[in-house]
């Protein structure tokens, strides 16, 4: 069907004083690599939130009568991989942008592949921060927040709660061993440096990602004596971190902050074990009130009979973003979709949106509270929504780091 | 002080575990000579049954142990059956091919593991009664790990016991030293396999449910477990169960201990510890090396002999083929094909090494990565241009394989695989780790080709070229006396020896060769994807071009070419149109193991070409 034909029967539909009629004209198509084999438990939700955005979009006319199509690719984890399908997507099935739900390692690849080759990325979950900063790149976009900004959310919490007892403390470390763990450390440090809080930092542990030796570990943390504790612990580490934590009695009498405890996966894990008062980010999808995001989660449990998570959020959050940028660009230019990416808002269940001029991180908010325990579950309490953009380095610093990487 | 003293015994108790299911895979290998990549799927699967079985006996008392056992059982049963059905068949056929079934067995383990208990990870309930800690010397020691040292000393008193003061004890220890004469002996070896093998595998499946209480039971297990157990075994010597209990303890204590001084060197420290006790002591701390020596390596004792004539037509109208490619596909179908043809070519260099050369290489990825690093940090610091870099990453790549190749080659068998492998994970962990050099996990980025290569068209010709002036090269250097003496070797050391050819250099200059080979893949490699990310140094990376390999044909010049096309294309129409490419990857490797050994071209060759006698 041409364009011109497509135009004529949008405008006779939309012409139509009835309900609006679903998207009829030739689909437009984004590419979507994720990690769907690898890390099923996140790309599931993922993939339900992409599709319930499309289902939506397209019920309500699409982008001026043409549908959306997401063609969903599995990475594998493995940046290669992933480079090679973004080959296939863009020549073979003629997408005129990419989405994904990844690791960093994948995103970065797609990021570079996506500025040689000029097509627009949405990254919905990677929060690495090299991503936007050292590493970003005009054509790289992300609705989820970074590391930064989760720590500097909880540990801004954590001195509201504790104030100058938080000063001159001793801090320990412990995330895992890649890019990723050093960074969001790295960021700790400078928010509690910038904050006054004088920090002694009198042991870092560096376990490899999936492989914590718990016992090891948790015994030489204890020997540093901390007063406060910087979790990155993850999956099935953090189950290990956690049991062992208490058996050995580490967390007595110590302040813990811990950004990623509490996501859902965590809590269906933990359950009656969650450890209580640790600082973190999380969602507490059942008790928001907020109406834009009761509405999501109800159409999210009509379609799926389940919760809305994190993953499942923004990966809602880059469709809807994708949707405002075609309907204000007019057109599936990658350039002029790119440009539009660029100035547009778009609606959100947690509001209104738009990407940042300076590293086109997605605006937007975000859930800090401690973790506790409800309902034999752990949950998110004394919960409060923080903007993303109060907790972002300055654009100085931000410079200072893309300037870091050599380009070629 | 008494901080050192708990380090240290939290260090035996994390080796228990380790040490159940070494222990396992050491017996079966002692006996079958088949080292499992299956065995850490069944330790997984211990951990997965015993949750299920935990959510219905209940998590107290009886029913909470009676888990654990039943777990155990129960997975002593699937090792059972999957060594009637498939690892009967592959005792006769050689080692590659046996680690290669395994591999597919753990390949079919994961896909049908997530979907019987799905993505999620589980966390089971703790042990009743030893869910608290004890004190210590002053600190809160946990009661469980206590409880795992005393299981594992009894497991040890148990298993030494069995084979000591039983008759059938007796017999294991007869096979573990001379399979031969055992069979020469009227022994039924069938049953004492399958035997054994249950034993094994009730082990590991014993040390995953008793991890139940202390971590989540994930999909990812099965991996994690295997490196480890592979790495202690191989410490303490094939085998042996002195070296397995050796091996654990010393890997659980540097281990504890390691993270005092070095927190960053979890990634590496087991292999280091590997690496330097095989420098030290070749076979492992109490192995042999008759043990080490494989009982054969290729496929079969034909000499490889020049195909006749008209296989020579059929090459150079395939050759016209490529040539004309581009003329047929489109710009996707030319990066499949370059993708395919520097596939070829890594898969080709191992060939080289692995088939000819007859040296069974673990850790092959680590040429084909120190390649496409040598172009991502020339590219990166340097801005080199693209033909200089393609000269220097072979150079980079023969230097390494030099380097590591003459620690390795003192070795032989599975302790050269092995060094090798351990080789390549410490380099992956240095590019790994080295965040201001090689960017880490984060990789290098905007390794693009040089501006008149940059179109899909002349980059596939760039490519078609080099692999190809490669490829033929490889081939010619095994016809040269060179080669000869690299099969010699390989086919009967000890008379090579006594002809005055030195097996030690000649391995050593065709792991170099190989090296270089594999680094000039690695190279296109990186300007194929324009980034480089610390996975191409990977056990993946190796274990897709042995697939490549046997695929296409040990024994054959074009085999790894074949088997790099049809392992892609297959890989990538699999993953498609199917979810469960994991399962459908491993079920053909085990039909080419079972049914096709001699690869596709292998098997071609036999219907095609009569040799005459």
């Amino acid at each position: 069907m041409t364009k011109l034909t497509a135009l004529i029967l949008g405008m006779a539909l939309i012409a139509t004083p009835s309900l609006a009629a679903p998207a009829t004209g030739e689909p437009i198509k984004i590419g979507d690599i994720s990690m769907y084999s690898k890390a099923p438990e996140y790309t599931g939700p993922y993939k339900k939130g992409v599709d319930l955005a499309v289902a939506q979009i397209n019920a309500d006319g699409g982008i001026n009568g043409r549908p959306l199509e997401i063609i969903s690719r599995d990475s594998k984890l493995d940046p290669g991989e992933a480079v090679k399908l973004a080959e296939e997507l863009r020549s073979r099935d003629k997408v005129d942008l990419l989405m994904n739900c990844d690791s960093s390692a994948v995103t970065l690849a797609l990021s570079s592949w996506a500025l040689r080759n000029k097509i627009p990325l949405m990254d919905t979950n990677s929060d690495a921060d090299s991503i936007i900063w050292e590493h970003g790149n005009p054509y790289v976009f992300r609705t989820i927040f970074g590391g930064h900004t989760q720590m500097s959310a909880t540990i801004k919490l954590a001195m509201e709660k504790y104030g100058d007892k938080l000063k001159g403390k001793r801090w320990v470390s412990i995330a895992p061993n890649y890019e990723y763990g050093h960074s969001i450390i790295n960021a700790a440090k400078v928010v509690a440096a910038e904050q006054g809080l004088e920090p002694q930092w009198v042991e870092q542990q560096w376990p490899a990602y999936g492989k914590l030796e718990a016992g090891a570990t948790v015994s030489a943390l204890k020997h540093a004596k901390p007063d406060v504790i910087v979790s990155l612990m993850l999956n099935d580490d953090l189950v290990k971190f956690v049991r062992e934590g208490n058996k050995r009695g580490l967390f007595k009498d110590t302040i813990v902050i811990s950004p990623p405890l509490a996501i859902p996966e965590h809590f269906e894990q933990l359950k009656k074990e969650t450890p209580v008062g640790w600082f973190s980010v999380g969602f507490p999808v059942d008790e928001v009130t907020d109406p834009a995001f009761v509405k999501f989660r109800q159409a999210f449990q009509a379609k799926y009979n389940e919760l809305p998570s994190m993953t499942g959020i923004y990966g809602y959050n880059g469709v809807q973003a994708i949707a405002a940028a075609l309907k204000k660009a007019e057109s599936t230019d990658p350039e002029k979709v790119r440009e539009a990416l660029e100035d547009v808002s778009f609606q959100t269940p947690l509001g209104e949106q738009r990407f940042r001029k300076i590293d086109h991180q997605a605006t937007g908010t975000l859930w800090v509270g401690v973790s506790g325990l409800k309902n034999d579950t752990g949950a998110l309490t004394n919960w409060r929504v923080e903007k993303v953009e109060d907790h972002l380095p300055t654009d100085a610093w931000i410079l200072e780091q893309r300037a870091k990487t050599a380009k070629p | 002080m008494s901080f050192l003293l708990i380090q240290l015994l939290t260090g035996l108790s994390s080796a228990a575990v380790l040490f159940l299911v070494a222990s396992g895979l050491s017996l079966i290998f002692g006996v079958t000579r088949i080292l499992n990549f299956a065995h850490g799927s069944l330790y997984m699967l211990g951990a997965f049954i015993s949750y299920t079985l935990v959510q219905h006996l209940g998590a107290e008392g009886i029913g909470f142990w009676g888990s654990l056992v039943l777990a155990a059982g129960g997975t002593a049963l699937i090792g059972t059956f999957i060594e009637i059905l498939v690892l009967r068949r592959v005792y006769h056929v050689p080692e590659l091919f046996q680690l290669l079934a395994t591999f597919a067995l753990l390949l079919i383990f994961q896909d049908v593991t997530l979907h019987l208990w799905g993505p999620e990870d589980l966390l089971g309930p703790q042990a009743p009664g030893l869910d608290g800690s004890i004190q210590l010397l002053g600190e809160s020691f946990p009661s469980y790990d206590l409880f795992l040292i005393g299981l594992a000393g009894v497991v040890i008193a148990a298993l030494t016991l069995l084979l000591y003061k039983t008759r059938w004890g007796v017999l294991v220890r007869a096979a573990t030293e001379d399979r031969e004469m055992l069979a020469n002996l009227g022994v039924n070896q069938k049953w004492l396999f399958t035997s054994v093998f249950a034993l094994g595998s009730f082990l590991a499946g014993l040390g995953g449910a008793l991890q139940l209480p202390r971590e989540s039971v994930s999909l990812s297990m099965d991996m994690n477990m295997i490196i480890d157990v592979f790495v202690v075994i191989v410490i303490g010597g094939l085998g042996s169960l002195r070296g397995t209990v050796l091996a654990t303890v010393i890997v659980g204590t540097v281990r504890a201990f390691g993270i005092l001084i070095f927190p960053e060197i979890t990634l590496v420290l087991l292999f280091l510890i590997m690496a330097v006790v095989l420098i030290f002591k070749p076979y492992g701390l109490f192995g042999r090396a008759e043990e080490a020596a494989p009982a054969q390596n290729h496929v079969s004792t034909d000499a490889l002999r020049l195909p006749p004539r008209w296989v020579g037509y059929v090459g150079v109208a395939f050759s016209i083929a490529m040539l004309a490619l581009p003329l047929v596909v489109g710009d996707y179908g030319l990066v499949l094909a370059s993708e395919m043809l520097i596939w070829a070519l890594f898969a080709a260099s191992l060939h080289f090494i692995f088939g000819p050369g007859g040296v069974g290489v673990f850790g092959h990825a680590l040429y084909f990565g120190l390649g496409a690093y040598a172009v991502a940090l020339l590219t990166k610091y340097f801005a080199i241009a693209m033909p200089l870099a393609l000269i220097a990453a072979p150079l980079a790549a023969i230097a390494g394989a030099l380097l590591f190749g003459w620690f390795c080659v003192r070795s032989q068998g599975i302790y050269l695989a092995m060094l090798t492998f351990a080789f390549a994970q410490m380099v992956w962990a240095v590019c790994f780790q080295w965040y201001d050099v090689t960017g880490g996990d984060n990789g290098l980025l905007g390794i693009w080709p040089a501006a008149w290569a940059s179109d899909k068209t002349t980059f596939y010709y760039m490519t078609l070229t080099l692999c190809g002036i490669s490829v033929l090269l490889l081939r010619h250097f095994i016809f040269t006396p060179f080669g000869y003496a690299l099969r010699a070797v390989r086919d009967q050391t000890k008379r090579a020896e006594a002809l005055g050819l030195n097996a030690r250099r000649l391995q050593w200059v065709g792991m170099g060769l190989a090296g270089a080979f594999a680094g000039l893949a690695g190279a296109l490699f990186a300007y194929s994807k324009g980034s480089v990310f610390p996975t191409s140094l990977d056990i993946h990376t190796t274990l897709n071009a042995m697939v490549m390999t046997l695929l296409g044909g040990l024994n054959t010049l074009s085999g790894p070419l074949v088997g790099s096309v049809v392992y892609i294309f297959l890989e990538s129409e699999i993953s498609r149109i199917s979810e469960v490419w994991r399962l459908i990857l491993g079920l053909i490797i085990l039909a080419i193991v079972l049914f096709f050994p001699q690869g596709i071209v292998g098997a071609l060759n036999k219907r095609l070409i009569k040799v005459k006698e």
